[in-house]
C-alpha cells in the first residue's frame, strides 16, 4: 500500500513548485502527473517566460511580490541555470487615448509598493532600441524579468526529486478518493496513493479531477498559441508588451525572439493534441512585427500550442474546500501563472506546515463565483 | 535549429549519431522536417488581414479591459 502525506497532482510550473518546497520543508510529498513534466500540449510547455510585476489585477500585486522575491535567489536555490534575467518590462503604446489608464495604473502599482514609472518619447526610444517608432509611451518596471520555463520546472523537479519527493510520471490521477468529507487517497492508473492531503495542480486537466469528488471547477480550458524565431544578434534586453493588443516579446539568451500574447489555438485536453491556427500565427506575427520593426526579416521556426484552464475572472482558484479536508485546488491560472509558480510552492507549503491558510491566498478562494462579485471588474 | 531550418543540420546531426552509437547511417530512423522554404515575420504578417479568424487573442484583459477597465487595473494580463 502506497501512502504519502501529500500528493500532488501535475507536474507543471505550479505543482512542481510545490512538491519542491514542500520537500524542501522535509514534508513527505510524492508528484504524480499522468505524462511528465514539460509534456507538450501543456500550459506550461507553451509558456513564454514572463515574470513580472506590472500589469496584474490589484490582488494579485503581494503574491506577485512575493513571489518574485523568491525568484531573485533561485537559481542559486536550484543550482540550477534558470535564464532567469530582470532587465525590465514595458507596455508601451501610440495609442493617447490609453494613457490615462496607463499613468492611473502605474499610480496604483507604485502605491501598492512596485518600482515602475511611465516614460515617454526619447526616454522609451533609448530604453528599447529597434522599438516602432509611433509608440510614445510606456509603463516601465525594471525588476520585470523573464525566465526558461522549461529549465525552471526542470530545476524545481530535479531539486525536488533530491530532496526526497517521489516522483512519478505516466501516472493519471482517475480519482480522488474522500471519506466522511476528507481526503484519503489519490486513486491513479498504479493504485491507490494514501494520503492527508491532494494538491489538484493539473492545469486544463483539473476539471474532470475534481468532479470525482463532486466538484464543479469553474474552468475553461484554452489553447494557446506561441511562436518563436530563429536566433539572431541580440538587440532586445526587456519583455515588450502594446497596451492595444496581444503581444509579449522577448529575445531568449541563445537569440530567439519568443512571441506570445494570448493568441488562441487549438487544443483537445482529452487527447492532448494542438494545432496552431494560420489566424493566430499571422495576427501575432504582425502585431509583434509592428511593435518592433527590426523583427521583419527574421524567420519564424516554430509555433506551437498549450492548453492553459481559464476562470471567468482570469484569476486562478488557490482555495482549500469547505467540505473537503484536506483537498487543495491550485489551478486555473489563465495564462500567468509562470512568474507566480514559486510564490505558490511556498505559500501552500507555509499552510501545511503552520495550519493557517495565508492571507495572501484569499482572493483566490473558489467561493468567490458563487456570489459572482467580480462580474463588473 | 538555427538558420538552416534543419535542412543542413540533420544530415550532420544523423553522421554524429551514426559516429557515437557505431551504427551505419539510416539504418536507425532519423526523422527531420524542415519547413518547404524560410518564412520571415514581416511574409507571416502580410497574411494577418487575409484571415479571419480569429478575431483577437483569447485573453479578455489584454483585448477589453484597456478600454472598458476600471482604470486602476491591469492593461495586459498574458504571459504567454
Amino acid at each position: 500500500m502506497e501512502s504519502s502525506e501529500v500528493v500532488v497532482i501535475g507536474a507543471g510550473i505550479i505543482g512542481t513548485s510545490v512538491a519542491y518546497y514542500l520537500a524542501k520543508a522535509g514534508i513527505d510529498v510524492t508528484l504524480i502527473d499522468s505524462r511528465g513534466p514539460l509534456s507538450s500540449g501543456a500550459a506550461s510547455q507553451a509558456c513564454a517566460g514572463g515574470v513580472r510585476h506590472q500589469g496584474r489585477t490589484s490582488c494579485e500585486i503581494p503574491l506577485a511580490i512575493h513571489a518574485i522575491n523568491l525568484w531573485a535567489t533561485l537559481e542559486e536555490e536550484l543550482d540550477a541555470d534558470l535564464d532567469y534575467r530582470r532587465d525590465g518590462m514595458t507596455v508601451v503604446t501610440d495609442d493617447a487615448s490609453l494613457v490615462p489608464f496607463l499613468k492611473k495604473r502605474v499610480a496604483k502599482e507604485l502605491s501598492m509598493g512596485l518600482d515602475v514609472r511611465m516614460i515617454y518619447n526619447a526616454e522609451l526610444h533609448d530604453l528599447v532600441p529597434g522599438l516602432s517608432p509611433r509608440m510614445f509611451a510606456g509603463s516601465f518596471c525594471p525588476l520585470d524579468g523573464q525566465a526558461n520555463p522549461l529549465q525552471t520546472i526542470s530545476a524545481f523537479v530535479a531539486t525536488a526529486g533530491r530532496l526526497g519527493a517521489r516522483l512519478k510520471w505516466n501516472c493519471p490521477a482517475e480519482r480522488l478518493v474522500v471519506e466522511r468529507n476528507k481526503i484519503v487517497a489519490v486513486k491513479t492508473s498504479e493504485g491507490d496513493i494514501f494520503c492527508r492531503f491532494a494538491i489538484l495542480a493539473a492545469g486544463a486537466w483539473s476539471g474532470p479531477i475534481a468532479a470525482t469528488a463532486g466538484l464543479d471547477l469553474p474552468i475553461l480550458p484554452l489553447g494557446l498559441q506561441m511562436m518563436v524565431t530563429a536566433q539572431c544578434r541580440k538587440t532586445l534586453d526587456q519583455v515588450l508588451g502594446w497596451a492595444s493588443y496581444g503581444v509579449s516579446l522577448k529575445q531568449s539568451p541563445s537569440g530567439g525572439f519568443v512571441i506570445g500574447g494570448g493568441w488562441p489555438g487549438w487544443g483537445d485536453p482529452a487527447t492532448y493534441e494542438t494545432r496552431p491556427y494560420p489566424g493566430s500565427m499571422a495576427k501575432s506575427a504582425k502585431t509583434a512585427f509592428d511593435l518592433f520593426p527590426t523583427l521583419g526579416r527574421v524567420p519564424v521556426i516554430r509555433t506551437w500550442v498549450g492548453i492553459e484552464a481559464f476562470c471567468k475572472d482570469e484569476l486562478q482558484i488557490l482555495s482549500l474546500i469547505p467540505d473537503i479536508d484536506g483537498l487543495i485546488l491550485a489551478t486555473g491560472f489563465s495564462g500567468h501563472g509562470f512568474a507566480l509558480g514559486p510564490g505558490v510552492g511556498s505559500l501552500i507549503t507555509r499552510y501545511l506546515t503552520s495550519g493557517k491558510w495565508p492571507e495572501m491566498l484569499t482572493p483566490y478562494d473558489i467561493s468567490r463565483f458563487n456570489n459572482n462579485h467580480f462580474e463588473d471588474e | 535549429m538555427g538558420q538552416c531550418q534543419g535542412r543542413t543540420c540533420a544530415g550532420l546531426i544523423e553522421i554524429i549519431l551514426s559516429t557515437e552509437t557505431q551504427t551505419p547511417v539510416g539504418k536507425e530512423p532519423f526523422k527531420s522536417q524542415p519547413p518547404v522554404r524560410v518564412l520571415p515575420i514581416d511574409h507571416l504578417a502580410a497574411l494577418a488581414d487575409r484571415l479571419d479568424e480569429p478575431a483577437g487573442p483569447v485573453s479578455v484583459t489584454m483585448t477589453r479591459r484597456p478600454l472598458k477597465m476600471d482604470a486602476t487595473e491591469s492593461t495586459t494580463s498574458s504571459d504567454k
